[in-house]
């Protein structure tokens, strides 16, 4: 990894976990589990596009586990991973088929994959299949909405910060 | 590369199917009887209450990790819980089936059911 790779991963990180902290203390008044706005995408979206895969999910691995020792428990850790690493491998997979006036598109896959694996580990852990069908589809509008506005975000930044796209590189895989 | 009509109709495909469950879940939903509550998954026996009496429960009795469950007036609600997020304390009272209060923290589901139907098949599921 070059030097500058390796710095812009670790800035991006720290980034993300300030993001992530600051949206923790900051809860939105809606009575399901799972809703939240999930800022510290945009920096994911952002390493994705810049960076390369394998950088973004080092800043999504870093952010989610040094999040959960700062604002959470190990429980909470669980349904960050569960939610990150699917959002990310959806995302990954999928941005080949978009452009980059697209990304708010990808984004939105992203939080929908994101919601299905928190759902997918509740239901896991608590052993209740019955609460799928009433958070589920909550679950999903709620993806849509909020993948529709980091995806929004992230792509102002790159698409205006196109040093950023030059020296980071493109692809690292 | 698709174009943003194809992503925006498929997206809007999944909403419109979302608002579609969310409109219909009510239609299936009936007033309960019952109060259950669930913890790691299985009905607890001795947290199978009637509706239509009030009472306060703090789950589990000892310890600082809790939820306090009210039952009042024929809904039920969590009034507070030791959790940081503070979702189930948040969400409405509940009084139908169909709809659950759930404490991720603590792996505590609260349903309301009728009688005749009991715990549902949950245990099933669960053993």
């Amino acid at each position: 990894m070059k030097t500058r790779q390796l710095t812009q991963t670790a800035m991006l990180s720290a980034m993300a976990l300030v993001i992530f902290m600051v949206e923790a203390q900051v809860p939105l008044p809606i009575p399901v589990p799972g809703v939240k706005l999930g800022l510290a995408n945009v920096i994911t979206l952002f390493a994705l596009w810049t960076l390369g895969r394998r950088a973004a999910g080092t800043v999504l691995l870093v952010r989610i586990v040094l999040g959960s020792f700062v604002v959470g428990n190990l429980m909470t850790m669980s349904y960050s991973l569960a939610g990150g690493v699917l959002c990310f491998l959806l995302m990954a997979l999928m941005k080949p088929l978009f452009s980059e006036t697209q990304i708010w598109i990808l984004s939105v896959f992203g939080a929908i994959g994101h919601n299905a694996g928190q759902l997918a580990i509740a239901v896991a852990i608590t052993g209740t299949p019955s609460i799928l069908l009433p958070i589920g589809p909550v679950l999903m509008l709620s993806g849509i909405v909020t993948g529709l506005f980091t995806g929004l975000c992230a792509q102002a930044v790159i698409l205006h910060l196109p040093t950023a796209r030059k020296h980071g590189g493109g692809k690292v895989l | 590369m698709k174009t943003n009509r194809f992503w925006l109709l498929l997206i809007g495909g999944i909403a419109l199917l979302a608002t579609a469950a969310l409109l219909i879940l009510p239609l299936f939903q009936r007033e309960g009887d019952m109060v259950y509550i669930y913890l790691d998954g299985s009905q607890i026996p001795a947290y199978q209450l009637p509706l239509d009496k009030d009472k306060t429960l703090r789950i589990p009795e000892e310890g600082a990790e809790y939820n306090l469950v009210v039952i009042e007036g024929g809904t039920v609600r969590v009034a507070e819980a030791s959790c940081p997020d503070q979702t189930c304390v948040h969400h409405r009272p509940i009084a139908t089936t169909g709809v659950s209060i759930v404490c991720l923290p603590h792996r505590m589901v609260i349903e309301v059911q009728t009688a005749e139907e009991g715990p549902g098949d949950l245990d099933a599921v669960t053993q």
